[in-house]
């Protein structure tokens, strides 16, 4: 009997996984699996790092499964007495430097060469301790970057093939079910089975309790930044992840953003009883494709009444029918100095309009209220660069306008530097009357008769 | 939803066979398995000793995925139980937000008999009730073990 033939026996019986070539019974083929329990530190080296090789940054990423070694030992006659093993290793995609696989190979040379009885034997024991030493790497494997999606990718494809091999007890329906039956939510990490959690989402989003797409188990939170507990909603692409339908989904993603725009304050529905729209905001941009919504962020969606661009303005256009209303009065955009609202509201916006009036003028261009602080009475508008006069509110040519200030027999002639306080307010041919509600100086009657009521009453 | 049914089977020969200290569980109808009675023994060291309190579970049709529904049939006096003719109990694990499909009934009755040794005051049905305990601890354990006695199942 053929040396090798009993040698190859005795290994085959140790490891099942050594197969022997259909043509040739003496080549020989073995698969490593890496599979470790520290993880191996890859470093991947960026690939916009062009300054000199001194400056490389590198990418680590810490791994337990790679792609497994492919051993092929060839015994060729003559072995062991006078011809040596021969070995060549590899992996697919190539991730272990090629010295890295030069040295295993020389391995088996070297072992034949010191007369080890058993080299088959000696060889495979130690190729498979090399995966749970890293190779002898101590600080990181460098590879580069290219392969870096592809080793992350086959590492969650084994895991993904052990969760869908394992059994798992749901805690809903109390049943043991294979994990491919099963869903593992991305947050908490808690497994239910499938059926169940398209049931009880289904359940939820069709009687309209979105608020309730959550994990199922009981005390499942985290804590929100206020140090308050928060179930954390399920993000849409996860739904359709676990294989819930799309209509249910896109369903479920537009009755959150909807409870979220209800809910808030500086958000205003569209008055227009047909249009269910609201006005728009930078919060709560058009809803995306379900598939790409991975985050539903818990913090923002309430309470966030102060710092938002809504309270600034009275201005709104709704998101769906475009509508350009009044968020006060809910009527048809009347501009910014039009009166609206209750009495006090209206009252606070003639105070201001009055003070505005008074202590500015408009810009004859963009029509902004610009107050002089100090200075000559030719202005340039912050706003439009539009140059202006400031006592009458005139347009003046930008490369000469000092002529408005100097004919004779003009209304502003030698005003240039008459200070805003002496500008006598009667003069001031002030300017563009302001957009005005039609209804402007009955309301303000009403507030003054108001006014006066109330100090008769007291 | 055939699935949880299965569940409410297993639930129910879970707790009728390994129910928690001092409980008994059986069903109401043999033919309906929706509908449980639960008998608590008052906790020793509780004025509600030596008491027994009948309790009734109605499992809903979306059972788990909404909460049980629990009822004093057993008159007590107790501020998280309504002293009316429905016996509504106050449980925060039982209120629609806290209730999730992977909470048991058999936590439920833990809960129950964790009430008859520490009341909620702080969350009553029975104010008057709650305010006694707080402020007149006497009189309310006097009261508690009259209707103890007076009302065993």
């Amino acid at each position: 009997m053929d040396e090798r033939d009993a040698e190859i026996e005795v290994c085959q019986a140790i490891w099942p996984e050594l197969t022997q070539g259909q043509e040739d019974p003496y080549l020989l083929n073995l698969v490593v699996d890496v599979e470790l329990n520290d993880p191996l530190e890859l470093l991947f080296k960026e690939p916009e790092t062009v300054h000199g090789e001194g400056n490389v940054n590198y990418v680590s990423e810490k791994v337990k499964y790679l792609p497994p070694l492919q051993v092929a030992i060839a015994l060729p006659s003559g072995y062991p007495e006078t011809a040596p093993p021969q070995v060549s290793i590899s992996t697919t995609p190539s991730w272990l430097p090629r010295e890295k696989l030069q040295e295993l190979e020389d391995l088996a040379f070297s072992l034949w060469k010191t007369g080890t009885s058993d080299i088959l034997y000696c060889y495979i024991e130690r190729i498979f301790e090399q995966p749970q030493d890293h190779f002898g790497y101590t600080s990181g494997i460098k590879i580069g970057s290219e392969l870096r999606l592809s080793l992350l990718e086959f590492q969650a494809s084994v895991i993904k093939a052990a969760f869908d091999a394992s059994t798992i007890a749901c805690t809903v329906c109390l049943e043991r079910k294979s994990g491919a039956e099963c869903y593992k939510l991305a947050r908490c990490g808690h497994v239910f089975c499938k059926g169940c959690l398209h049931d009880f989402y289904t359940a939820m989003i069709q009687e309209g309790s979105v608020q309730s797409v959550t994990c199922p188990s009981p005390d499942c939170h985290i804590l929100s930044a206020s140090g308050g507990k928060v179930q954390p909603s399920i993000p849409p692409a996860e739904l359709l992840d676990m294989g819930m339908e799309p209509e249910t989904v896109q369903r479920y993603a537009y009755m959150k953003r909807k409870k979220a725009i209800d809910s808030d304050r500086s958000i205003v529905r569209c008055p227009r009883t047909w249009c269910d729209g609201s006005s728009r905001s930078k919060k709560y941009p058009p809803m995306k494709d379900i598939a790409e919504m991975r985050e539903l962020d818990e913090t923002t969606t309430t309470e966030s009444t102060s710092s938002d661009e809504a309270l600034n303005s009275k201005i709104a256009i709704c998101d769906k029918c475009e509508l350009t209303f009044c968020r006060r009065c809910k009527k048809t955009w009347h501009g910014d100095f039009a009166f609206c609202g209750t009495s006090e509201e209206a009252a606070a916006d003639l105070a201001s309009m009055e003070f505005i009036q008074q202590h500015s003028c408009e810009c004859p261009s963009c029509g902004s209220a610009i107050t002089k602080s100090s200075g000559c009475n030719h202005m340039v508008c912050f706003n439009c660069r539009t140059h202006f006069c400031y006592i009458c509110g005139t347009w003046l040519e930008p490369g000469n306008p000092y002529p408005h200030f100097n004919t004779l027999g003009t209304q502003c002639y030698q005003q240039l530097w008459v200070e805003e306080d002496l500008i006598e307010r009667k003069t001031l041919v002030r300017r563009r009357v302001p957009d005005r509600a039609p209804n402007f100086d009955a309301q303000v009657n009403a507030i003054l008769m108001e006014q006066l009521r109330l100090e008769d009453e007291q | 939803m055939a699935a949880p049914n299965k569940r409410v089977l297993k639930e129910f020969s879970d707790c009728s066979t390994n129910p928690p200290p001092g409980c008994k569980v059986s069903l109401v109808d043999e033919a309906n398995f929706k509908e449980w009675n639960v008998l608590i023994d008052g906790p020793a060291n509780s004025p509600y000793a030596g008491g027994r309190f009948k309790v009734n579970f109605v499992l809903p049709d979306d059972y788990p995925f909404k909460p049980p529904v629990v009822t004093f049939k057993t008159k007590i006096y107790h501020c998280n139980v309504t002293n009316d003719a429905t016996g509504s109990v106050c449980i925060a694990m039982l209120k629609p937000d806290a209730w999730k499909p992977a909470s048991m009934c058999k936590q439920v009755i833990e809960a129950i008999r964790g009430l008859l040794i520490v009341p909620n005051v702080d969350d009553p049905l029975e104010l008057e009730i709650a305010t006694q305990y707080k402020e007149n601890r006497v009189e309310f354990d006097k009261k508690a073990k009259e209707w103890t006695k007076k009302y065993r199942a």
